[in-house]
């Protein structure tokens, strides 16, 4: 009897720590860790929705970078951080990557995965003066220059090409640049004859007709290249691209998680975000915290199978 | 184009543009001036903000930033031997002399001319050449970059004050802490010992921080007993005369054209655009032997050359759509927010917002130099502050910086590390300016090295089929036989 | 000759053996490279700087007559500021910003036996602004410590 008293006042206790803490939350401003620098597609994301959070949320949301190893310092350690949700993290693919490289101590099982934000599929891409036309085009040549063709990409291994690698059993000349900014230049000046990079990075050159865009990575066509065909079209079964979403540290109580949950389906749903979004070439993909999980558990497995 | 520019002016000094500018230079200055806070953090921190404004003013503020915060981190260099990034740790090699012997206004007047020269500069070749400037960028690649990095590694020669192998001992060190971290071609570990802050390297502007600004404070403290007998230290407001306009003038007007070559190569900043146009003035000098000894020509050349970046970095963004460095990584973030795509389609669909920027950056850098010339009283009363209050306000400071670059305690640690070492160092008169060099040129030169090996299938003859990397490779082997030469010179005497 | 002008180029040349060996240890990457592998820059480096010490303490020797060290050490006060700065770092990570910079601040006025209480003064202030500056201007969320954040 004493023992389930017992039991049942330290449970109540708990309950009520828990929902006070939860009622309360958000007492403080929320960091909001981005485990890339400044400028780039995860910043930006990162603070269009710190910004729009503060209007939601009622408290401050600030954008911390904490950059290096491909995003593996940072989002180890917005794992590592008390569950109190006052520190979010913006996770991104390489969190399904790079454990499995061994390059990161945490892996998704460290989060719980709170709302994914964008997908965006990869799109291949020549310069305008390139002889190739088509997927198939390249593939060919591929196929009689085993290993002669020259590819920038974006980082270092570069899944968007094993995944077409693999698929098609050819081999490129991958020399690994830094991120799409010195990939482009490189092909622009014909120093390497193709690279692979996401809609966002590359909408200028490809709008302005410096760049040819060969196929889109998706299993349909996107908004923002309504002429570009994706590879499925042309007879390649292959589709890959990127994704982010957000994140917090697993033991962090579920009535903190879903006040985030809905504040961040509000965001993803409000104008000004999708209009953010739009600009930049990128597509929202708001998945919920279980969708979300089961996705990266997906991609872990296939990107488990490129790199083995 | 005349027209577009008269009314970019306009648009530049219109009330709802003007202000923002303003606002951009000041903070960019106050910003650029504390340790650790960069250039680069200051456009990101203000670029939430343009969200919900015009897109002309939007960029105009960030870009005023941008224009200050080069600027700022030179006076922290000049007053306290802090530079706040490695792109004003060249103006500390003749600046913070020149503050020790009493000519700290002549100093700052010196470094706000021949900023303003090399951002005026800078502008007008963007405004004139971008598209040449843009062309010739593309033509690098890994090889030009390999060729480059080397060329500025035989920089450390000028840099190294008389005792050239000292001077590359440091260098040497700087290249190696450069290697720690994940290898940036195939990812394996490089003396990180699984410590996982380590993965990601050695921070620059830790180091830079603790090597200048921490030991700085240190050798201060050291000297405090002696300082006490006299406390007043007496310094000059006397600005810059018309004879050392005269003196600086080739010098800054130089190194402005080499920095917005520089600038237009994505991949190569103000950091060894500073350090480049340094050496390129001692080269050209009559009296080298001047040069780290309170020499205006060397701090112009150090001035002049990182602002030179300003306009030149704008090339690849505005031209190609690409960043040149990591200010205009947010830049094109901000361009992309406002439903623009930077490229060459910009200047055909939106001729305002071009020439609009344009001609706000010709207007930033008038208010750059006003600010820094009326600034000059207020700054130096920094100097004025008791060193016994100043030493722990610099030490406090630039542990915080060390931390805010990127919110990290590791960063603190390789701070407090390296300002020990080189506190250390300057005891053995070994010079501190070659670590940094070797930090930064040194990732250049190893990945380039690689990816050119792979572009061309193991193949050295880069070396030799391309033009730009010929080129280079002359100019080291000059500066190397300038080197010796001057070795020589100094053993004899 | 100055004994003490061996004594950096002696640290180097031993830093280098050790750096050769670790080179020697990398794991083999898991994905394809190019001909020169990770260990190759290191090395070169290595070597480069063990030919540059060789040739400094050469150069050094060669100056003959042994001369006597002097100046090389710490002295009080900056030996205390080594520490003052070492210990500050860890309060930092300990106590979080506000504390161990208010602290610090007080013991290094202290150490100086400053009786200015505007000094003081200065300490609190400066603490205050920079923490109000950092968190709401340039939106910087200062360390809060491993204890009492």
């Amino acid at each position: 009897m004493k023992s389930i008293l017992k039991s049942t006042l330290i449970a109540a206790a708990f309950t009520f720590v828990a929902g006070v803490s939860a009622a309360d939350y958000p007492a403080k401003t929320i960091r909001l860790v981005v485990p890339f620098s400044p400028g780039g597609g995860t910043d930006s994301v990162g603070r269009a929705i710190a910004d729009a959070a503060k209007d939601e949320l009622g408290r401050n949301m600030i954008v911390m970078n904490r950059t290096g190893g491909s995003g593996a310092v940072g989002m180890s350690f917005g794992a590592q951080q008390k569950p109190d949700g006052y520190t979010l993290t913006v996770v991104t693919r390489e969190i399904a990557s790079l454990p499995q490289m061994g390059l990161m101590q945490h892996d998704a099982e460290d989060f719980k995965l709170i709302r994914m934000v964008n997908l965006d599929p990869a799109v291949v891409l020549v310069s305008k003066d390139s002889p190739f036309n088509n997927i198939n085009d390249l593939i060919a040549e591929a196929k009689k220059r085993d290993g002669g063709l020259k590819f920038a990409s974006t980082a270092k291994p570069n899944f968007y090409l094993m995944a077409l690698e693999k698929d098609q059993g050819i081999k490129l000349n991958a020399i690994p640049y830094n991120g799409a900014s010195e990939a482009i230049p490189s092909v622009l000046g014909g120093h390497t004859q193709v690279t692979m990079v996401t809609p966002g990075e590359a909408l200028s050159q490809i709008r302005a007709g410096q760049l040819k865009a060969l196929g889109i990575m998706s299993e349909e066509r996107i908004a923002f290249l309504p002429d570009t065909p994706t590879l499925k079209e042309q007879g390649v079964d292959v589709s890959t691209g990127t994704w982010r979403g957000i994140g917090a540290p697993k033991d962090t109580p579920d009535a903190i998680i879903s006040t985030l949950g809905k504040a961040f389906d509000r965001i993803m749903s409000s104008e000004d975000f999708k209009n953010f979004m739009q600009k930049g070439a990128m597509t929202i993909h708001n998945l919920d915290e279980k969708e979300f999980t089961e996705f990266v558990a997906t991609d872990t497995k296939n990107l488990g199978v490129l790199i083995k | 184009m005349i027209e577009h520019l008269l009314n970019g002016l306009l648009t530049a000094l219109s009330f709802d543009v003007f202000p923002v500018l303003l606002f951009g230079v000041v903070g960019g200055i106050i910003l650029g001036a504390m340790p650790g806070l960069t250039a680069t953090m200051g456009v990101a921190i203000l670029l939430p903000f343009t969200f919900g404004m015009d897109s002309t003013p939007a960029l105009v503020m960030l870009i005023g930033v941008y224009i200050g915060g080069i600027y700022g981190g030179s006076i922290a260099a000049i007053l306290l031997n802090t530079p706040g990034t490695p792109a004003s740790a060249a103006s500390v090699l003749d600046g913070y002399t020149l503050t020790k012997n009493g000519q700290a206004a002549r100093a700052l007047s010196i470094s706000a001319v021949s900023s303003f020269a090399g951002g005026m500069i800078s502008t007008v070749l963007l405004i004139a050449f971008a598209p040449i400037l843009a062309s010739f960028a593309l033509r690098f690649n890994a090889p030009e970059y390999f060729a480059l990095a080397l060329f500025g590694l035989t920089i450390i020669s000028s840099i190294s004050g008389n005792n050239i192998l000292k001077g590359l001992m440091a260098g040497m060190i700087g290249l190696l802490v450069s290697t720690i971290g994940l290898d940036p071609i195939n990812s394996v570990p490089r003396f990180t010992f699984d410590i996982l802050d380590l993965h990601s390297g050695i921070s620059i502007i830790p180091v830079l921080i603790g090597l200048f600004a921490l030991s700085e404070a240190l050798s201060q403290l050291e000297d405090i007993v002696s300082d006490k007998k006299h406390t007043l230290r007496r310094f000059s407001l006397k600005i810059l005369s018309r004879k050392d306009l005269k003196e600086i003038t080739p010098t800054a007007v130089k190194s402005g054209v080499l920095g917005t070559v520089i600038g237009s190569i994505p991949g190569a900043g103000a950091d060894i655009s500073s350090f480049v146009c340094y050496n390129e003035a001692k080269r050209a000098s009559k009296t080298p032997e001047e040069f780290g000894k309170g020499s205006i020509k060397g701090l112009s050349a150090a001035e002049a050359g990182n602002n030179g970046v300003t306009g030149g970095a704008l090339v690849p963004l505005l031209t190609l759509g690409v960043p040149g460095d990591a200010v205009t990584a947010v830049l094109l973030g901000a361009l992309v927010i406002q439903g623009l795509s930077p490229g060459p389609l910009l200047f055909t669909y939106s001729p305002d917002l071009v020439y609009g920027i344009f001609s706000s950056m010709l207007v930033a850098n008038i208010v750059m130099l006003l600010v820094g010339l009326i600034g000059i009283r207020f700054f130096c009363k920094i100097i004025e502050i008791p060193r016994i209050l100043m030493i722990p306000i610099i030490m406090f400071l630039s542990i915080i910086g060390a931390y805010a670059i990127n919110n990290s305690m590791f960063d603190i640690g390789v701070a407090v590390f390296f300002g020990l070492l080189g506190f250390t160092l300057i005891k053995f008169k070994i010079p501190l300016s070659p670590i940094l060099i070797g930090m930064i040129l040194g990732p250049m030169a190893e990945t380039n090295l690689r990816k050119s090996l792979m572009l061309y299938e193991s193949s050295w003859s880069f070396l030799y089929d391309r033009p730009i990397v010929l080129f280079f490779l002359v100019l080291t082997a000059f500066s190397v036989y300038t080197a010796i030469r001057l070795g020589r010179k100094n053993s004899l005497n | 000759m100055k004994v003490k002008n061996l004594f950096v180029p002696i640290v180097m040349i031993i830093l280098s053996v050790i750096v050769l060996f670790l080179t020697s240890q990398f794991p083999t990457p898991l994905y394809q490279d190019s001909s020169i592998s990770s260990s190759f820059f290191p090395n070169a480096v290595a070597v480069l700087q063990i030919i540059i010490c060789l040739a400094l303490i050469v150069g050094e020797c060669l100056k003959g007559k042994v001369q006597s060290n002097q100046g090389a050490g710490f002295n009080k006060y900056s030996l205390f500021g080594a520490v003052f700065i070492v210990s500050y770092a860890v309060a930092i990570y300990l106590f979080g910003y506000l504390i161990s910079t208010l602290l610090a601040f007080l013991v290094y006025l202290f150490f100086f036996r400053s009786k200015n209480v505007w000094y003081y003064v200065t300490a609190l202030v400066f603490t205050s602004v920079v923490y109000y500056v950092f968190t709401n201007v340039f939106y910087v969320v200062l360390p809060e410590g491993t204890i009492t954040g």
